[in-house]
């Protein structure tokens, strides 16, 4: 660099590198200057370690750590391997996410044997790994007593008696039958420490581990059952192969035995023994109950609007719709965006829609006040749904359809939920402080989609937001789905909401309908499900 | 020890040669790993690309460790792996990233590596820089760099324009730039 000029160049192009906000011409000069000279390069590293100095800096209080402890840490990690390795989400620094790829990945290709202390304090962790997909009958012996749909943070859960399907992240299922306790340590990990367990994958789950006081399962394409007490453990292989490492091996050259379908064996803790036992294809919960008494979906509605108004009007008060605390609020500018004429409906269930729609092209927004707040100060599991159907024409962005949950007495923008659907590319997002998503989904236009929505909101415990969103001509599931289209960040948030606000900006129609919020989920979905 | 060597002092190259393999890697990781995100980051300056490379190349290492040199220069090796792999991110990204030409990045790779300096003093350094500016000034690099608030979102919680926060923040980086240097002239470490 010989002249002043070059160097504010240089510098007004790194400052826009490190904003995000370079274009791509500026992005071709840079790379110009710094083909061309050695100084400018210099400039461009000093420049460039402030900036990741900037994130170190700004992350230290919560996760740096001097490197004699951090590989303790490690080391530590690579002991425990056995308890999990789940950090906590904030640890979003370099070095942790180092050190947990080191030991995963440790823990994947040696299989390091663990030795779990038996209820030891499990470290706060963050990241919800899990979903309690299904409860029967259960009965919890720990504080908080998670109810169906809740997500599951790593930890311990006491399942006094019933019978529970946890469904975690990676795609394992794990049956679990009260009394039993577990210990969830991440997304593919779990430790029974007594009771029993069924796990089932398939080829498309990645390896789960079930670990015992004594041994670790490594299960992959397997349906298999372990049941665990104080003096010794069984393990039932009912579908593919269960490779199972005694803790002892790291001690003594215990060899993993691999265990395949049709197999049973018993390890009996004190001597060391195993037996061959009768596969017990029966004494394990292999399958959730079927409910005798379905509960009626409409006892969680909490809030419906079908966009029933015989006489035309959408604040005239008078509708099919419950869960409300007013009529709509509709400015003058948006009284066009109710179309008392078409409802909007899915194939096969047509009887389930009635009335108009919102179908609207243009700027406009209506508001209503619900009944019962929604509130992600408290814990708690909420669904909604609605149909939506885009139409072709559009040119220009935003192209797009909002709902908003909010409270009046909020003011920042980022203090809301927002789902929708924007752009020609048919982005799915959603928005909760922070915590926002956006996917491009492959939609049609001139069709009816389905939205079912998750809202998992907790006191102490981070909220979240999932979105499914269903074809014309696909069945919707009894239960809530395994695998969701959108899944936002967790974040933390303490917003209470009250008001539903349905916000069209487009050129081109976007119409909505059949909008529910409940606290499950055949609430917000039964009138959908063939 | 030779220069260069990553063996432990404390308990010399014999006491780490009897170490297991995975402890082995582990103490080199534990030592470097700062500075391969750094490395990694110089060349990929966008912080979740280099995250997804630094995870990558981690992998990497752990898998050809084997090839390692035990009394090799474990960063230098993992810089060469990592240059690997920042290639190919930007080759599977193609148009979606904005890149440098293949070229530039190999100069970049090298010349970081040739001009590596210890990094604690120059991350104490940094700080007291960052001890420096006005305390408005911190709190705008703490919104944007902890907190991950969006320029367009703060701009407009603060009813300023967007190109303004943009000036805000490279004044700021300016003055740490100006710090760091005049800092390292005086311990002698620059240019």
């Amino acid at each position: 660099m010989n002249r002043k000029g070059d160097a504010e160049e240089l510098l007004d192009l790194l400052g826009a590198l490190a904003n995000g906000s370079i274009t791509p011409e500026e992005h071709q000069r840079l790379g110009s200057i710094l083909a061309e000279d050695r100084d400018a390069r210099k400039t461009y590293f000093d420049y460039l370690d402030i900036h990741f100095g900037l994130h170190r800096w700004a992350l230290r209080d919560r996760e740096r750590q001097p490197l004699e402890e951090l590989r303790e840490q490690l080391s530590l990690w690579l002991e425990e391997s056995g308890r999990g390795l789940r950090l906590p989400l904030r640890a979003r620094y370099a070095l942790v996410i180092a050190a947990t790829l080191a030991v995963s990945l440790l823990l994947q290709l040696l299989l390091f044997p663990s030795h779990p202390q038996l209820g030891a304090a499990v470290p706060e962790q963050d990241e919800y790994v899990a979903t309690l997909r299904r409860a029967s009958d259960c009965v919890w012996n720990q504080p908080a007593a998670p109810r169906e749909g809740a997500r599951l943070l790593p930890g311990d859960v006491e399942l006094a008696s019933g019978v529970a399907e946890i469904l975690f992240d990676s795609g394992a299922q794990l049956i679990l039958a009260g009394p039993a306790s577990l210990r969830i340590e991440s997304a593919s990990a779990a430790t029974l420490l007594r009771g029993s367990a069924v796990v089932g994958s398939d080829e498309t789950v990645e390896p789960f581990v079930l670990q015992t006081p004594a041994s670790r399962l490594v299960n992959y394409q397997t349906e298999a059952a372990t049941a665990v007490d104080a003096s010794e453990e069984e393990v039932h292989v009912f579908d593919g192969v269960v490779r199972r490492q005694p803790k002892a091996a790291r001690h003594s050259p215990t060899p993993t035995e691999q265990l395949t379908a049709g197999s049973a064996r018993k390890y009996v803790y004190a001597s060391g023994a195993a037996r061959a036992v009768p596969l017990a294809t029966t004494r394990f919960v292999r399958q959730m109950p079927h409910r005798l008494a379905t509960r009626d979906p409409a006892a969680s509605l909490l809030a419906y609007e079908g966009f029933e108004y015989p006489d035309g009007f959408l604040a005239s008060g008078y509708s099919g719709s419950a869960g409300w605390a007013g009529p709509w609020a509709v400015p003058r500018e948006s009284a066009d965006m109710f179309n008392p004429n078409e409802s909007l409906v899915r194939p096969e269930a047509e009887s389930a829609s009635l009335g108009g729609s919102i179908d609207f092209s243009g700027i406009g927004m209506i508001q209503r006040q619900l009944a019962s707040a929604i509130r992600l100060d408290q814990d708690g599991v909420y669904y909604f749904s609605f149909l939506f159907r885009r139409s072709a024409g559009a040119s220009k962005p935003p192209n797009t359809f909002l709902l908003t949950l909010s409270h009046a007495q909020y003011t920042l923008p980022q203090q809301r939920l927002v789902v929708g659907v924007a752009q020609p590319n048919h982005v799915v997002f959603a928005n909760l402080e922070g915590g926002g998503v956006r996917t491009p989904m492959p939609l049609d236009y001139d069709k009816t989609y389905l939205l079912v929505g998750k809202l998992v909101s907790g006191q102490k415990t981070p909220d979240q937001v999932f979105l499914r969103i269903y074809r014309p001509d696909e069945p919707v599931e009894r239960r809530e789905p395994a695998s969701w289209s959108v899944v936002s960040r967790p974040v933390r948030s303490d917003l209470i909401f009250d008001t539903l606000t349905i916000h069209v900006n487009s050129q081109s129609r976007q119409a909505i309908d059949e909008i529910r919020i409940g606290t499950t989920w055949a609430a917000v979905t039964s009138a959908w499900v063939k | 020890m030779t220069q260069g060597s990553d063996v432990p002092e404390a308990d010399g190259p014999a006491a780490f040669e009897r170490m297991p393999r995975a402890e082995q890697f582990l103490e080199h990781f534990a030592k470097h790993h700062e500075r391969i995100l750094a490395h990694i980051f110089s060349l990929l300056p966008n912080e979740q690309d280099a995250r997804d490379v630094f995870q990558k190349t981690s992998l990497v290492l752990w898998r050809k460790f084997d090839q390692f040199v035990p009394d090799g220069d474990f960063f230098a090796w993992a810089c060469g792996i990592a240059y690997y792999e920042v290639r190919n991110f930007l080759r599977m990204a193609g148009r979606e990233r904005l890149q440098f030409s293949d070229e530039l990045l190999q100069t970049l790779s090298e010349e970081r590596l040739r001009r590596r300096q210890p990094s604690d003093p120059r991350a104490q350094l940094l700080v007291e820089c960052i001890q420096k500016l006005s305390r408005k000034e911190r709190e705008l690099i703490h919104q944007v760099y902890a907190c991950e608030r969006s320029v367009k979102e703060l701009a407009e919680q603060t009813g300023r324009a967007v190109q303004t926060v943009y000036n805000r923040l490279n004044l700021i980086r300016r003055k740490l730039l100006v710090c760091m240097q005049r800092g390292l002239a005086e311990q002698g470490d620059w240019p």
